[in-house]
């Protein structure tokens, strides 16, 4: 066989080799990483998950190729001989194949960028809307939250299902990181500075927030909940609260 | 044959000079990033100037107040007030840069008078440690700016704390800065000069002054840059 | 030249020949304690921030000390006199017939500097490693208090830069020391003295670093943010210590590496006929000049806070926090890739060296990896897309994190096209190649998700990120690190490291890396903060399994190590150049003579010539 035959046999063998683990990483996708994630109880985490779907999918056909070489490079270029192999031909640059490659990975960071951009796009609405505010304020080891327009002050957080809420976030004393997981919404409680975020929940239901920065001993029991209620309820609730400063 | 190893091994003094040359001019470029990050610091702080507080706090004036007169005056009733410092003298600090102009200007000529001819060396000898004088000069001038630097008591939950402005912190940090490169020069000019007195140093191996010549410009240069943002841009 | 001095002192070295490492620990220790009663007396005692002041005194009495006592200062000391060097005392510095003790001296020779950074890495990343067991240990079940939170928070910091400083140097230290000079033709490095000096200015820092979780520990990490800083016992101010002692050594390293390999190579050695290995660490090491100046500025900001009374990071005053992440991570993310490239230089000569191949278009790789470097200097606020510093620039700090991966594409490209039809020879340094490829796409491909805005609202601060980066540091630097070491070994001793124990080590590692890192993506993704000390019942499975796996990385590095221990004694002897390299450092003997070469060689082509005509 020549070195050409050689060559063309380990492409279809690559090509093969490719194709299943293409498939594979498509399904894990797909499949496994929505099942892997949270519930999602916003728009905004749903995205979150859509993005990480596709870019999986998008990803799995790059990583597939390089572990095709491997595997072929591992069983079939494998040198079986004693010592020091005879050399191997002199390759030493192909142009056609670098500029494909550098094509195609900027076509890929040009789709992740749009894709990026969009979703940065399209999911600000919350914020700008904002048929409520809540200041959130994280304090060495607790959250509390104040409803604007009323007196009310709760450790759980409560919230109306489909309205958009804006969350005026800062700190008492240390860095935090109010996070809500199942909303896919994070940012930092500073001290002296209040910081933006926003979501529309669209799940009833109850969730969980977690601080994200380090913030002394008790940083992993910082922990509290989200009570997303129908709206009735909600009124309800905010109406049964004593006034508190 | 060993010897002729031995001096086969030994490089010629102008490929060593280039070699330190590059040398040093990475480690300026190191430099250069030190002293940008304080500028960094210092333009970021004033441009947030968070609650105001890029020269204005809330406390008592505490320069030439120890703990116990603080704490006396707040027995007696006084509290703390909304204090708007005023920026340290501007000609103080052009003064100050000036000194460190001069002192690299001095070691420039000195290297000039070197490199000219034979009796260059004593003139060298001279006229570098008049120019590390100038530097401890500096280092004085930079030690009384760094004492004007206000410095406050602030008195929180029964404990009182000394505090700076955000403003004053960067002024400190800037100071200190400056003392260092300026006690690395004293340190790089006396030993020229001592170098040049025992013929270390000499009318054909001038190749380590120009090193510190190119060190000293950029401090010079430096501190004149810094004199400039920190005069120019100190307002509230 | 000086024949005359050097006959009435023909006996080099001086006050030097008295001075080694047991000098210089006691003289540390007792320039720290001098330090620490100095300031114990002179300062004042009720003042704000005593307790920080005479810490961080205590600990540069230490540096002055250690550095004194080793022979660090003599050089300049002597320059100041006038009184220079003479050939007999080069030679004594270079170590010439002293045999193992230069390896505890302040020895310029190239060769011991290296094996000296053999040990201090294994020495950093052996102290990291255990506190890592400490934190797996702790993280085992939920709620298991295997140490209390305060130590807890202490190894974590801890443990972070412990093994950040010693994969800077893991790859750097050993390899641009004891390689680097024979592969572009030199006798030495550019600055002997100045190589000795970062090395033991590095082991100055390391007790600082360990010392400082004796004495209180810190709370808040590696990333040190203000204002908890502020709040943290006084183990923070060695901590400081130990980064500024640091980016001195990092600083000295850079710049001697890079003139180096700029101005000591050998007649034919043109830049395009470099090993590809010269070209990363001039990338890192420049990169590294550019990156730890903030280093030493964000811990200088911080102690300043902390002793005097500075309000940079501290809102009440008028700082912020934002400050203190936007310095950090101008140092941050460059660090990344001052890691990364000289690992990924190894593994690029050991692909060509053990395919039989030539590198793969050389200058697309170079071009890739100037291009890491130019980008990651602009991408530093991707860490800070949560913190709410500039949302705006959200959008353009994205742009070009993602355009990152098109030079890591290039890496990928060319580790690819080298190996390509190859006769692949699967000795050990290239068993750890395919690992570095296999956990390198891994890491790089999480890093695409987080760099999106949006995902990293979800995932920032999470044991995705965790995961994410230890694919990155422990897959494949760690694994480029330790392929490197299997490679170069025998041109150190002479010895091959044992194949048996060495494939046992590799299998338990990349396991393991999969085992623990998988698993922690899994505790990520279902919601679990990082830096948790405790966890919610739902984390409980891959915790758990996360644990095992860290115990199976350990296990195989402690086979490692036995390996790399008793194979340095007696191990199989490997020749000058037992894989068949070609780039300079297998052309002279083994055990390499003091200046390398006895005639300088002339190069005509670059070291990758591989089924190429010899010419």
């Amino acid at each position: 066989m020549t070195s050409n035959d050689n060559q063309k046999k380990n492409l279809r063998q690559i090509f093969w080799i490719w194709l299943a683990i293409t498939v594979l990483g498509v399904v894990i996708g797909i499949y496994g990483t929505p099942w892997l994630m949270p519930t999602s109880a916003s728009n905004t985490m749903h995205l979150s998950i859509l993005t990480m779907v596709v870019f999986t999918v998008a990803a799995a056909p790059v990583a597939a190729l390089v572990y095709a070489v491997v595997i072929v490079a591992l069983t079939k270029w494998r040198y079986k001989g004693e010592g020091i192999p005879p050399d191997g031909p002199p390759i030493r640059g192909n142009s056609p194949v670098t500029s494909v490659w550098l094509v195609v990975s900027t076509l890929l960071t040009v789709f992740l960028l749009v894709w990026g951009l969009a979703l940065l796009a399209v999911d600000n609405g919350a914020e700008s809307k904002s048929e409520m505010t809540i200041d959130v304020t994280g304090q060495q080891w607790v959250w509390s939250f104040g409803y604007a327009g009323t007196q009310v002050h709760s450790h759980d957080l409560y919230l109306p299902v489909d309205t958009d809420v804006k969350f005026e976030v800062t700190s008492k004393d240390v860095v935090h990181g109010f996070w809500i997981v199942q909303m896919g919404i994070k940012v930092n409680a500073n001290p002296g500075a209040i910081t933006t975020t926003a979501v529309t929940p669209n799940r009833v239901g109850t969730f969980d927030i977690r601080c994200t920065e380090i913030c002394g001993l008790n940083h992993a029991f910082m922990v509290t909940r989200v009570h997303v209620l129908t709206k009735k309820n909600f009124e309800h609730w905010l109406a049964s609260q004593p006034a508190t400063n | 044959m060993n010897d002729l190893n031995a001096t086969s091994h030994h490089e010629a003094p102008e490929v060593v000079d280039h070699r330190q040359r590059l040398g040093i001019w990475l480690f300026i470029g190191g430099d250069v990033v030190t002293t940008g990050a304080l500028i960094f610091t210092y333009l970021y702080l004033r441009a947030v100037n968070t609650s105001g507080n890029w020269m204005a706090i809330t406390g008592l004036p505490a320069n030439g107040r120890s703990a116990e007169e603080v704490q006396g005056v707040l027995d007696a009733g006084g509290s703390m007030q909304h204090i708007i410092e005023a920026p340290l003298s501007a000609s103080f600090a052009w003064i100050l840069a000036l000194v460190m102009v001069a002192s690299a200007a001095i070691f420039w000529f000195g290297e000039s008078r070197l490199r000219a001819n034979e009796a260059g060396s004593k003139a060298f000898v001279a006229i570098s440690i008049i120019a590390g004088l100038a530097v401890v000069a500096y280092i004085v001038l930079s030690i009384v700016q760094l004492r004007q630097v206000p410095q406050y008591w602030r008195v929180e939950h029964d404990s009182s704390l000394w505090i700076y402005t955000t403003y004053g912190s960067c002024m400190l940090a800037l100071g200190v800065s400056a003392v260092i490169h300026a006690l690395i020069l004293a340190f790089l000019a006396f030993g020229s000069a001592t170098r040049a007195a025992v013929g270390a140093i000499g009318h054909d191996r001038w190749f380590q002054v120009r090193l510190v010549r190119y060190f000293w410009v950029w401090v010079a240069l430096s501190t004149v840059i810094l004199t400039f943002v920190v005069t120019t841009l100190n307002s509230n | 030249m000086n024949s005359t001095l050097e006959q009435h002192h023909v006996v080099g070295g001086g006050f030097l020949r008295r001075l080694n490492f047991g000098t210089a620990a006691v003289s540390g220790l007792v320039f720290g304690f001098i330090a620490w009663a100095l300031s114990h007396h002179f300062l004042d005692d009720s003042g704000q921030g005593f307790a920080d002041q005479v810490t961080v005194l205590t600990g540069c009495g230490w540096v002055v000390g250690f550095l004194l006592g080793i022979g660090a200062l003599t050089g300049p000391g002597k320059w100041f006199t006038g009184r220079d060097q003479n050939h007999a005392d080069e030679m004594y510095l270079a170590g010439k017939d002293l045999g193992r003790k230069r390896y505890f001296q302040y020895t310029t020779d190239h060769k011991v500097v290296g094996v000296q950074y053999i040990i201090a890495t294994m020495v950093l990343l052996g102290a990291g490693g255990i506190l890592a067991m400490g934190i797996r240990t702790n993280l085992l079940t939920p709620g298991n208090h295997f140490v209390n939170q305060q130590v807890y928070n202490g190894f974590l910091g801890v443990h972070g830069m412990l093994m950040i400083l010693g994969l800077i140097v893991a790859v750097a230290g050993p390899w641009a020391n004891f390689v680097l000079p024979i592969q572009v033709g030199a006798r030495d490095m550019a600055f002997p003295r100045l190589n000795a000096l970062s090395l033991w200015t590095l082991i100055a820092a390391i007790p600082l670093l360990l010392g400082s979780l004796a004495i209180g520990a810190m709370d808040m990490g590696w990333v040190t943010q203000g204002p908890i800083s502020d709040q943290s016992g006084i183990g923070f101010d060695l901590f400081a210590m130990s980064i500024i002692t640091f980016t001195i050594s990092t600083t000295v390293a850079g710049v001697n590496t890079i003139c180096t390999v700029l101005t000591m190579r050998t007649k034919g050695m043109t830049m395009e006929r470099l090993p590809i290995f010269a070209w990363a660490s001039i990338f890192a090491a420049g990169l590294g000049l550019y990156a730890f100046p903030f280093f030493l500025v964000v811990m200088a900001l911080n102690l300043a806070d902390r002793m005097v009374g500075t309000s940079f990071f501290i809102a009440s005053g008028g700082g912020t926090g934002w400050l203190q992440e936007n310095l950090f991570w101008l140092m941050g993310h460059p660090e990344v890739y001052v890691i990364l490239l000289p690992a990924v230089g190894a593994i690029l000569e050991i692909a060509s060296v053990f395919s039989r191949k030539p590198l793969f278009s050389y200058r697309t790789v170079v071009g890739g990896m100037a291009g890491l470097c130019g980008l990651s200097a602009l991408v530093w606020a991707h860490h800070m897309f949560t913190t709410g510093w500039a949302p705006t620039l959200g959008g353009p700090f994205m742009l070009t994190t993602e355009l990152i991966s098109i030079p890591t594409g290039v890496i990928f490209l060319v580790l690819l096209g080298t190996i390509w039809r190859g006769n692949i020879w699967m000795k050990m340094p290239m068993i750890w190649v395919f690992g570095f490829i296999v956990n390198f796409i891994v890491g790089g491909i999480t890093g695409i998700y987080l760099s999106d805005i949006p995902v990293d609202n979800q995932m920032h601060g999470t044991m995705f990120v965790v995961a994410h980066f230890h694919y990155v540091f422990v897959g494949s630097v760690l694994f480029g690190a330790i392929g490197a070491l299997f490679y170069w070994f025998p041109k150190v001793s002479g010895r091959f490291i044992d194949e048996k124990m060495g494939r046992i080590s590799f299998w338990l590692v990349f396991i393991g890396t999969h085992v623990t890192f998988i698993s922690m993506f899994v505790s990520g993704l279902r919601g679990m903060s990082r830096r948790y000390s405790s966890y919610a019942l739902i984390f409980e499975h891959t915790n758990f399994v996360t644990t095992i796996g860290a115990y199976m990385i350990m296990a195989g590095m402690l086979v490692l190590l036995g390996a790399v221990i008793t194979s340095w004694r007696s191990g199989v002897p490997s020749g000058p150049n037992p894989w068949g390299g070609k780039s300079l450092e297998w052309m002279v003997p083994t055990p390499v003579p003091l200046e390398n070469f006895e005639v300088l060689p002339v190069i005509t082509s670059d070291p990758y010539t591989y089924g190429e005509a010899k010419s």
